[in-house]
């Protein structure tokens, strides 16, 4: 890699490397890029704002200690979204007894009148979905992982993946029922 | 910023997803980008990172001159042969190690303390290579509140006390706040700010415990109120930065 390349051009892999061997600058650019991505997993994921601060600020600073043990096998970003996804759930857990759902979870840019409400209710629904899969439809749906990366980040197998997300999804389809537009209501057993 | 291309699905079949769920997910918006004061405080925390960060050569690595070697056996000889043994029993081990590794002049060791005596700046501290910021710790119990912080973080700093007991810190409803580290290491999760002075006080902030921590810097005074856990990973700030008038 070459020594004189900006930072910002500099792959991920080559940024996690440089930061093992002292750079004092390649973490910064890691954070810089992800820290937006790794904010909305984490949001998404607690469901509270103060809380998701604490967790990626805890996943950051995770990341940055053990920077070594990032074996290159996998993306930047999976293993980060790992950390992050761990660094949330060691704290709901923790905090399990106390922590109270937010009746409004974010702040919504304008959108079309009557749109609000189904946004929030997917939100509110995906609430009520058991934790993995919630998660499963996180990274998957929202997040756009792969089926694969989404193994890697919730440490399950690609099947487990897969079946989450599909009883996620016909959970949430039954909880947000007809009333939303194009969303197929699933097939009745006969 | 998260995009709508690193949304797409993986597998775009259309009867991948017969309910339609996942293209409802995928449409909702960001949440936006990660806040100013977050990214700020996650920044500060690398950087308090970055400055306690040590490379330690593997042992493979290190190269030390012959001459330096048989300079070090020479000093542990001159030590033993000089009574060094009743020296050594009352002396700490860590003293002696010193003595016996810093003998030769030695600046190839890749220890700790070494490296952080070659000029590193302190762990959790603001500053910028320069001297360790003056800390003094109090416990005053003072009751401090929102309506009021500025004025008694000003009082604080006007008419600080007495300081702690040394040993305090080991009380359980007290911990590493009431300690010099402790209250930098909460400093690095706040702050960038290049310091001189801290000035601490353990009381209450709206009823519960916390700390009020007060730094100098050139251009003048910030309160902050934080929890008593408050470290460099954990800012558990309750209020401020308030600039002191």
């Amino acid at each position: 890699m070459a020594e004189d390349q900006p930072l910002q051009e500099v792959s991920d892999r080559d940024l996690m490397a440089r930061h093992c061997a002292g750079d004092p600058d390649a973490f910064g650019e890691i954070f810089r890029r992800h820290r937006d991505r790794m904010w909305a997993l984490a949001l998404r994921t607690t469901r509270n704002p103060e809380l998701a601060a604490d967790c990626v600020q805890e996943a950051f600073i995770s990341a940055f200690r053990r920077a070594d043990s990032y074996r290159g096998d996998a993306a930047v970003t999976t293993w980060l979204h790992r950390i992050v996804v761990n660094a949330c759930l060691d704290r709901l857990r923790r905090d399990r007894p106390t922590t109270t759902l937010p009746e409004r979870e974010l702040a919504d840019g304008r959108d079309a009148h009557g749109q609000v409400e189904t946004r929030l209710d997917v939100r509110e629904a995906l609430g009520h979905l058991p934790e993995g899969q919630r998660l499963a439809l996180i990274l998957v749906d929202m997040h756009g992982l792969s089926v694969v990366e989404a193994a890697a980040v919730l440490g399950v197998a690609e099947g487990t993946v897969k079946s989450r997300c599909a009883r996620g999804r016909t959970a949430l389809a039954v909880m947000l029922g007809p009333s939303v537009a194009g969303v197929a209501e699933p097939s009745e057993p006969s | 910023m998260v995009t709508p291309r690193e949304r797409q699905p993986s597998s775009p079949l259309p009867d991948d997803d017969p309910t339609g769920v996942r293209a409802l997910l995928g449409a909702l918006p960001d949440p936006g980008p990660m806040p100013g004061d977050l990214v700020a405080r996650i920044t500060a925390s690398i950087a308090a990172e970055q400055a306690q960060r040590t490379v330690v050569r593997p042992l493979s690595t290190r190269r030390r001159p012959l001459w330096r070697t048989v300079g070090i056996a020479a000093a542990a000889a001159v030590v033993l042969g000089l009574g060094g043994v009743s020296l050594l029993s009352n002396t700490p081990a860590a003293d002696v190690a010193g003595v016996l590794s810093n003998s030769g002049n030695d600046s190839s060791g890749g220890a700790e303390r070494d490296t952080a005596a070659e000029g590193g700046p302190p762990p959790g501290s603001g500053s910028r290579g320069s001297a360790t910021p003056v800390v003094s710790v109090h416990h005053s119990e003072r009751a401090y509140s929102t309506g009021s912080f500025a004025g008694q973080a000003a009082a604080l700093l006007a008419s600080p006390g007495a300081p702690m007991v040394p040993g305090a810190a080991e009380a359980p409803t007290v911990g590493p706040i009431a300690t010099e580290r402790g209250v930098l290491s909460c400093l690095s999760a706040l702050t960038r700010e290049a310091f001189s002075q801290v000035t601490a006080d353990l009381g209450t902030f709206d009823g519960a415990p916390a700390a009020v921590l007060v730094v100098t810097t050139d251009t003048g005074h910030t309160a902050y109120a934080v929890q008593r856990h408050c470290t460099s990973n954990t800012p558990a700030l309750l209020a401020g930065p308030t600039p002191l008038g």
